[in-house]
């Protein structure tokens, strides 16, 4: 181990174990001559005497009853510096203590927003531009819904609002038929197998697991066919000349 | 540690015994580090107050999964971060006064005083960091938690805290010119 290297070593030890790494620099410094670690080892063993006194020094101080006072007053006060809740708006913030209920409790207003938020937007209008949303299972519960308390200008707001409705439905529509397909594409693939039965066996293999080779070979011949048709339709490539 | 949690208990019911127990078991190592960042015994005494009453005040958004320590004493550095820079905008002094105040001071030979002299020269995270390690006891994991900067950096501030105080102890003749006579060492951290 060079000079470098040693100081190196010595300088992280001196974090952990300093009498330990001063001593192994006397032990070093015992076959070097080298002015850089006799000038580290001067450093080291200033910085801890310097250290030691230094730490001594320092005046003791007695705020207890000037904390105490203040901390009672601001107890006293209510603070308004609080810290606003992410789910506070500034407007709502309240220096006293938080009366709102747990989240838990909390999830049914937010399940019975959600609903009437859906139902006000599916629920088809008083002009009668809504024929699909009869397709879907809002229809069921339409006639139930009062429609909403018309704005003063509803001449203005009833166009926009037919828009955002039909969007909504079209929307809606597209998700459902979306989801039939891949329910439909997933029980034709997967079959009505157990789940508990695969976690009771590890080495439990799916029967549709173990014959996928089987149920893609129709796919495979056909498309080993479509490739050799294509093939076929291809020109020949010409000869350099 | 679970006495810890319960006296912290007591501070957080509001019990006035417990936070003055609170302040009695913290204030000195608070004010140590306020003392060595500031170096003025008053300002070091306001900001100590301000971090106390900060963690008391805050006491409910300590993260009970962590050591204590490391976040009272995060307050206390930030504390003495904001008072450094208050200071810092402070109107500099006028012509007539430059000559008193710039020109260091003659050597004490009192090596804690010349080494809180020299502390004062390094930067404020490193000074912070020293102070932490040295004074306080702080190992370098909860310096870095304390600091939130890694436990390498830690070291390295360190060790270059030790290397810029050495030099600034060379410059004003404590540390003597290198010689062939070791100097004992009479102790260590």
């Amino acid at each position: 181990m060079n000079c470098q290297d040693f100081l190196q070593h010595v300088e992280d030890e001196l974090l952990s174990h300093p009498e330990a790494a001063v001593a192994s620099l006397r032990a070093h410094l015992a076959d070097c001559d080298q002015t850089s670690c006799r000038e580290f080892l001067e450093n080291t063993l200033a910085i801890e005497e310097a250290v030691r006194v230094w730490r001594d020094q320092t005046p003791q101080v007695d705020v207890t009853g000037t904390v105490l006072t203040r901390w009672k007053t601001e107890a006293a006060v209510p603070d308004v510096r609080e810290p606003v809740r992410p789910s506070e708006s500034p407007s709502m913030h309240r220096a006293t203590p938080d009366p709102t209920p747990p989240p838990a409790s909390r999830a049914w207003p937010v399940v019975l927003a959600v609903a009437l938020l859906m139902l006000t937007l599916l629920v088809p209008g008083r002009s009668g531009k809504n024929d699909r949303a009869g397709t879907g299972p809002v229809a069921a519960v339409e006639p139930s819904v009062p429609s909403p308390t018309p704005s003063p200008n509803v001449a203005d707001a009833e166009p926009h609002t037919a828009v955002v409705r039909d969007r909504s439905i079209a929307y809606y529509n597209a998700a459902q038929h979306a989801t039939r397909m891949v329910t439909d594409a997933v029980v034709l693939v997967l079959p009505d197998d157990d789940p508990s039965s695969q976690f009771e066996d590890p080495t439990h293999v799916p029967e549709w697991v173990g014959h996928w080779e089987e149920q893609i070979e129709p796919l495979k011949t056909q498309f080993d066919s479509a490739v050799r048709s294509l093939m076929n339709v291809l020109p020949e490539p010409m000869p350099a000349t | 540690m679970s006495d810890l949690r319960q006296l912290l208990q007591r501070c957080l019911a509001g019990e006035e015994e417990g936070a003055r127990e609170f302040v009695a078991r913290f204030q000195q190592p608070v004010f140590g580090l306020c003392y060595r960042m500031l170096g003025h015994f008053q300002d070091a005494e306001d900001v100590t107050q301000d971090a106390l009453l900060r963690a008391l005040r805050h006491l409910s958004r300590w993260d009970q999964s962590r050591p204590f320590r490391p976040w009272l004493m995060a307050i206390a550095a930030n504390r003495c971060r904001t008072a450094l820079d208050q200071r810092r905008r402070r109107p500099h002094p006028t012509a007539e006064t430059v000559d008193t105040a710039v020109a260091p001071p003659e050597p004490t030979g009192d090596l804690g005083e010349e080494l809180q002299l020299a502390l004062e020269s390094v930067r404020d995270e490193l000074r912070c960091c020293f102070v932490l390690f040295y004074q306080d006891g702080m190992s370098c994991a909860e310096i870095s938690e304390a600091m939130n900067v890694p436990e390498g950096t830690v070291k390295t501030w360190l060790h270059r805290t030790r290397r810029q105080l050495a030099e600034r102890l060379r410059q004003r003749g404590i540390v003597p010119e290198t010689t062939h006579e070791l100097p004992g060492l009479s102790s260590t951290r």
